[in-house]
């Protein structure tokens, strides 16, 4: 044996380890250097005209494959040489670790409900300089949940497009079968109603429940704000300090209404899930009607072969609890934000705009997964068929007859807090563990818990 | 061994044996064939209820959608579990390898107390230092980059330097003695003699690291995303269709590819796994 | 060897200070042991500092300049928990059923399937390869076949039990994830340990016996004095390992829970299957209690030292070592 060769191998091996982790680790971690918040004096380069070739940018964007694709990204690069975008998947944790790291990070994309949070830590810029100069976005063509990327004053970002989030849809056919009668178009329809035709319009079959009557959106906070705003009030105390959960006696019978239905597998549940999401259950006939939003349509219009047609369903306006007035604003917003460790913030604005206002805006606005976001886009809402023009007949009805404040969110705990832990009490209340009233009374206790947990932190 | 005279009992007694035993392996490897079958349906035979046992028309175009498909991005998930396994595992064995030997072959004061802290070491469990880790990682830049699996290599791993400490045990004590003679160090001596000896534990060690990471999920779905993405991630969120259905039987023919080469090895290099296996098994 | 080499090696071992201490010689050890001690110290060790450190502040993961010590209040909150039947205990008690219930299971069950195929047969290899398949497949993918297998609409078992009674539907991963989980883990993890005490099995020094089939023993009572108590120190290792790991489980509830699409380190499997890994998790990831999280995970340590060392100091009672183990 050759007395060097154990040393060549050893040294090869130990190469071949480290040119692989060069080539598929990024680079040495290198602290970056802070970025100060984008200067209100930096003028925004007009947006849309020629390109300039200036030195290479790179933005980091933050940001679903469905929501950035490929071709999007292909597109501006191609008319604006020198920039290079590299898309990385949307995970909280992972944007709590890159800000933190001062790893860069250009724009993120996020729902309005996250802008206080994102703000008060410094995650986010303010863009108030950027709309102020911007041709494309300007504030009186925005439509009013953009509101949701408003806070304290500042102006953080914007929605990519929005819906009335929880519009009613029900199945002409499903209904006929359970012997009820609709009402016409873009009459307001109660949540007792609905229940009650929920009821009649589920289906099982030897202990496996083959249709739930429906399919509820799951929105459980959001619903129970927009109910109680029809009489003005709201979930949260003035200064968000206390949810007001099992005193509200509007609350209470909500989720006591909810619960029951679940227990008759009227809806899906902790115990009987979605095998998939709404759509593919209203078009495989797994679910009779839905409180989801306009954004239904995008589904509805990509349907190959379903079981049950678009043309089927008819949209209402939001359900009411009341019966007399319909509350249907955007639920949060998906949207965008700039991060404050852009490395350049003209660049990273300038990719916004184009996403916001450019050719995908238009894109968007055309296949119909939600309506623009500017109401001069809205001429390119689909309306080829009987039904799309049902649903925007309805879209536009509601802007004019229900309330479309956005609601207020609470900046000090995620409200992804409040169905978590209602969908874990509802499951013990499914199962026999505990009563309706034990398990409202644990949401109010946990929900307030965060919420007082997040206050003493913020100070 | 005594040959018993063959009676009916006696005929019995073996004849249920095997049955047993047959019955026994049968049901447990029934999910695996299970889902052999299920992978060459047609996803709408699959959820369906009735339910069809077999598929009508085997539909192997599964396993080319699987592979070809570029929304999934199979081939380059499968890149990358190998890179990330690579990458991990050659540091592994070579770091498990140096400090096998030296606790087996050399003689320092407070040799018995590392060793004491290899074995306690096996003893801790992993989750208590996740959190930490996470935020110690965030601020070092480690998220999302495979460095992190290079590092983990490189600090071997307790239960890999104790399959090499008692192989390189058994060696006769005279080899150093015949090193030193012609004058080489520790370093000649362990890259000359020992290592090349101990190829069947390094592949062995290799194997084991390898198939680690290979099969790892939590960590891979923990630190990284997007472009990084290894296989075990993609495959634990199901594959769906344009319109965003999931769609399993494409799912289960992907986890097939995945569990296959896994497979294969270990069936080749049986004997050697069993030695690995036992060794920590009977002396850890 | 001849008297002259005798002689060179004895100078070389002088000046090479082979023997005893010498300082060249010794620091070679530690520089062998220098990649996994610093690891150990890198990975392990400052980690578990930081991670206590970090159990007595109220951090969050993003409050760098403004987490304060708060001392042992994330404790008293964790053991207060225990007094209002809080969600940390129901977890932990979860788990410990889940210990108590898959350990002696994995462990008999073993037993068993080695004992059969150490029996004079044909295609032992073959056999245990196939017991020790499901041990084999990556994590991701036996699960998926599992949650696939018990799905509440469609799977194979609720298909199956439709044929023989009619109009059953149970909902597997819904109401019984549990069972679904412990038989998951059984299956998986029995393989693993079948090699063990098989070969443990066929360790049995020849002479005992032959020595007891002269004395007129049957298998049974072979079984029961001869290779039982020689099988002891891994059964008891068995109990250790699985101590230490179904404690921690976490990923397999993760991957069971029943939506179909995602999956990821933060979802919330039914209430049966809340382990005190995952309870960790979402305190730590998703209520942003990185502190208090810290505090849980220290408690879990403290159990699972409690009883390793518990095990460990009834094992002198039933566990019969012939050699001593820690032989260099």
């Amino acid at each position: 044996m050759k007395k060097s060769s154990s040393w060549r191998v050893f040294a090869m091996v130990a190469l071949l380890a480290i040119l692989l982790t060069a080539c598929g680790g990024t680079a040495a971690p290198t602290a970056a250097p802070e970025q100060p918040a984008a200067p209100a004096a930096t003028e925004a380069t007009a947006a849309t005209e020629a390109p300039t070739v200036a030195e290479p940018v790179k933005l980091v964007v933050m940001a679903s494959e469905d929501e950035l694709s490929q071709d999007i990204i292909d597109a501006y690069v191609a008319a604006n040489p020198g920039v290079t975008i590299e898309r990385i998947d949307p995970d909280a944790t992972k944007l709590a670790a890159m800000i933190v790291a001062g790893e860069q990070l250009d724009v993120i994309a996020g729902s309005g409900a996250d802008t206080s949070a994102y703000a008060d830590r410094g995650w986010v810029l303010d863009l108030t300089p950027y709309f102020a100069k911007s041709e494309l976005l300007k504030a009186d063509d925005m439509v009013p949940s953009v509101e949701y990327f408003r806070y304290k004053g500042g102006w953080y970002g914007m929605n990519k497009d929005w819906s009335p989030d929880q519009s009613f849809f029900i199945s002409k056919t499903a209904a006929a079968e359970a012997g009820i009668e609709l009402p016409p178009a873009q009459t307001i329809i109660t949540w007792a109603q609905a229940a009650d035709w929920a009821r009649k319009m589920t289906k099982s079959e030897g202990g496996r429940v083959t249709r739930v009557g429906m399919a509820y959106s799951d929105y459980w906070d959001g619903t129970v704000q927009t109910i109680l705003m029809e009489n003005g009030e709201d979930l949260y105390s003035e200064d968000f300090s206390k949810a007001n959960i099992k005193d509200n006696p509007t609350v209470v019978a909500f989720l006591t209404l909810m619960a029951e239905l679940a227990k008759d597998n009227a809806i899906f549940n902790p115990l009987n899930p979605s095998p998939e999401w709404v759509v593919p259950d209203l078009l495989n006939g797994r679910a009779a009607s839905a409180d989801n939003g306009y954004w239904i349509q995008g589904g509805f219009h990509d349907a190959e072969n379903p079981v049950v047609a678009p043309a089927d369903y008819v949209m209402y306006p939001a359900l009411s609890w009341g019966g007399k007035v319909s509350v249907n604003p955007a639920l949060g917003g998906a949207g965008w934000f700039i991060s404050t460790k852009t490395k350049n913030a003209d660049a990273a604005w300038k990719f916004f705009e184009y996403y916001m206002g450019g050719a995908p805006a238009l894109n968007r606005a055309q296949i119909g997964w939600g309506l623009p976001a500017l109401k001069s886009l809205y001429a390119e809402i689909p309306a080829t068929e009987e039904w799309q023009k049902q649903f925007i007949e309805n879209v536009q009805w509601e802007q004019a007859n229900t309330i479309q404040t956005p609601r207020r969110i609470n900046p000090y705990y995620s409200t992804g807090i409040f169905n978590t832990t209602w969908q874990a009490n509802l499951e013990r209340y499914l199962k026999g563990e505990i009563t309706i009233e034990e398990a409202i009374a644990n949401l109010d206790a946990e929900v307030n818990k965060a919420i007082a947990d997040g206050i003493a932190v913020a100070k | 061994m005594n040959k018993k005279p063959l009676n009916p009992g006696r005929v019995f007694e073996r004849f249920s044996l095997y049955a047993v035993i047959i019955a026994l392996t049968v049901l447990f490897i029934l999910p695996i064939i299970w889902m052999l079958i299920s992978s060459v349906k047609a996803e709408t035979d699959f959820m369906r209820w009735p339910i069809l046992w077999f598929a009508p028309v085997p539909k192997w175009s599964n396993y080319v959608q699987v592979l070809t498909n570029p929304k999934y991005g199979f081939i380059k998930g499968m890149l990358n579990s190998t890179m990330l396994a690579l990458i991990f595992s050659i540091p592994n064995v070579i770091s498990s390898a140096i400090a096998g030997y030296a606790f087996a072959r050399m003689k320092a004061p407070g040799r018995n107390g590392f060793f004491i802290i290899l074995m306690a070491m096996m003893m801790i469990p992993a989750s208590v230092t996740v959190i930490p880790q996470f935020v110690l990682y965030s601020r070092l830049g480690l998220i999302n980059n495979y460095l992190l699996w290079f590092l983990w290599g490189l600090a071997g791993s307790p239960f890999q330097i104790l399959l090499f400490r008692q192989f390189f045990a058994s060696f006769p004590k005279e080899l150093e003695d015949a090193a030193s003679i012609d004058g080489a160090g520790p370093l000649r001596t362990f890259f000359q003699i020992f290592l090349p000896n101990a190829q069947p534990v390094m592949a062995v060690t290799f194997l084991f690291a390898f198939s680690w990471v290979w099969g790892d999920w939590f960590h891979q779905a923990f630190y990284l995303s997007g472009e990084k993405a290894t296989l075990a991630m993609k495959l634990a969120t199901a594959f769906t269709d344009p319109k965003g259905n999931p769609i399993i039987t494409l799912t289960l023919a992907g986890l097939v590819i995945y569990a296959l080469p896994l497979i294969t090895v270990y069936f080749l290099m049986q004997k050697q796994l069993v030695q690995g296996i036992v060794t920590t098994g009977l002396k850890g | 060897m001849s008297a002259d080499t005798q002689t060179i090696l004895q100078t070389k071992r002088k000046f090479l200070g082979l023997s005893g201490y010498g300082w060249l010689r010794v620091s070679w050890f530690y520089v062998f042991i220098a990649p996994w001690f610093l690891g150990f110290l890198a990975f392990t060790v400052i980690p578990m500092a930081v991670g206590v450190l970090m159990s007595f502040t109220n951090f969050t993961g993003t409050n760098f300049d403004t987490y304060k010590f708060i001392g042992l209040a994330n404790y008293s909150e964790a053991f207060g928990e225990f007094f209002t039947d809080g969600l940390a205990w129901y977890a932990l008690s979860r788990t410990f059923l889940f210990a108590i219930i898959t350990i002696p299971i994995n462990i008999v069950l073993s037993l068993l399937i080695a004992i059969l195929l150490t029996r004079n047969i044909r295609g032992k290899g073959f056999f245990r390869t196939l017991f020790y398949i499901p041990s084999i497949i990556p994590v991701v993918a036996s699960v998926w076949i599992w949650k696939a297998l018990m799905d509440n609409n469609y799977g194979v078992v609720n298909a199956v039990l439709n044929e023989i009674v009619p109009n059953t539907y149970i909902r597997w991963l819904t109401e019984y994830p549990f069972h679904v989980l412990v038989m998951w883990s059984v299956w998986a993890g029995v393989g693993g340990a079948v090699i063990i005490f098989m070969a443990g099995i066929q360790g049995v020094p020849a002479e005992l016996e032959d020595a007891a089939r002269i004395d007129g023993a049957n298998n049974f009572q072979m079984f029961r004095n001869i290779t039982a108590p020689l099988l002891t120190p891994v059964i008891f290792y068995q109990f250790i390992v699985g101590i230490i790991g179904s404690l921690q489980i976490l990923t397999q509830p993760l991957l069971l829970a029943p939506r179909a699409v995602q999956a990821g380190i933060a979802t919330l499997p039914p209430r049966e299957n809340y382990m005190f890994m995952i309870h960790i998790y979402q305190e730590s990831f998703v209520r942003q209690r990185y502190g208090y999280g810290s505090s849980l995970l220290w408690i879990l340590f403290f159990f699972i030292l409690i009883l390793t060392i518990v095990m460990t100091y009834t094992s002198k009672y039933w566990v019969y070592y012939e050699v001593n183990p820690e032989d260099k």
